[in-house]
């Protein structure tokens, strides 16, 4: 008994701060979507909604194990996928040669 | 160890996968003082999902939403940075627009001589002559000339009197990346994003 109620807060701690960073990431997105990161900011925003509904489904529907370890995959998938395309977009920053402003 | 499946194998590589990004990024910027807490936060935050989530996963278990809690909290302190300053300071300006070319959307009638025009109204600041501009970025004036009239038709440049033009708002604004010359809208105010 103890335990659940103890996994439930945890689980409302993700759904807390999860929300807060989705709600940050759009405001991120919004600031840097004509930037060189706007497309990986675009899937870290996709990837922490994701982690948003993710926790929320749990909470609502505990048990669904198949559907709980997808979900999770897509997740982490996602987080290297934005790490990749920020690793990706300061390379290309530093690489091209019309990077230097020309007047 | 009971609890480890192919989704566990699969989310520990991507983990380290998303590790080894982490790892590069924060090497090659870390040395960048003003970018350390952005990247501090940040990373730590990733890595504390990408690997402790998958390692609590097998550990134990019931810790993992915690775990994941904590991660989104580092991810909050590092883009509450960003989102409070609006990016209006020199370090993001320098790090994201180190070429706004990259950001800005050029309309079919521009050239990329226009860009080099307007790069100088924006550095001098001054209202200058087609001479002037010709001479600082080495075109032919008759060239140049053609180009500021095609500029002053789209609201780009003003022309302050015979021969003396000066850049407007629009210019400056489609400078910084921050105006969109759609076909709908080409010359009108609604083109400028605001930020």
């Amino acid at each position: 008994m103890v335990w659940d109620s103890l996994v439930t807060v945890t689980l409302l701690f993700s759904i807390i701060t999860g929300t807060a960073a989705s709600l940050l990431s759009f405001l991120t997105l919004e600031i840097l979507k004509r930037s060189p990161f706007g497309r990986a900011v675009f899937v870290l925003s996709l990837v922490l909604a994701l982690f948003v509904l993710y926790h929320v489904a749990l909470f609502l529907m505990p048990g669904r194990l198949i559907l709980e370890h997808a979900f999770k995959s897509v997740m982490y998938t996602g987080v290297a996928a934005f790490v990749w395309l920020m690793v990706w977009s300061q390379h290309r920053l530093r690489r091209e040669p019309n990077n230097e402003v020309r007047a | 160890m009971s609890h480890i499946t192919p989704f566990t194998v699969y989310n520990l590589v991507m983990g380290a996968l998303a590790a080894v990004g982490i790892g590069y990024l924060v090497y090659t910027q870390f040395f960048v003082l003003r970018y350390r807490r952005f990247l501090f936060f940040l990373g730590t935050g990733f890595l504390v999902f990408s690997l402790g989530g998958p390692a609590a996963g097998i550990v134990a278990p019931g810790w993992v939403h915690l775990v994941h809690g904590i991660a989104a909290l580092f991810v909050v302190f590092g883009l509450y940075s960003p989102v409070h300053n609006d990016l209006r300071t020199d370090e993001w300006v320098e790090l994201l627009f180190r070429d706004p070319g990259q950001v800005r959307h050029p309309e079919d009638w521009m050239r990329p001589m226009d860009e080099r025009i307007l790069e100088v109204f924006h550095s001098s600041g001054l209202v200058l002559t087609p001479a002037i501009v010709a001479y600082n970025i080495d075109y032919n004036k008759k060239e140049v000339n053609r180009r500021l009239s095609e500029l002053t038709d789209h609201d780009f440049v003003e022309r302050v009197e015979r021969g003396k033009y000066r850049m407007t708002d629009i210019g400056e604004h489609y400078l910084q990346g921050q105006f969109t010359a759609t076909r709908e809208n080409p010359r009108t105010e609604e083109g400028i994003t605001d930020r």
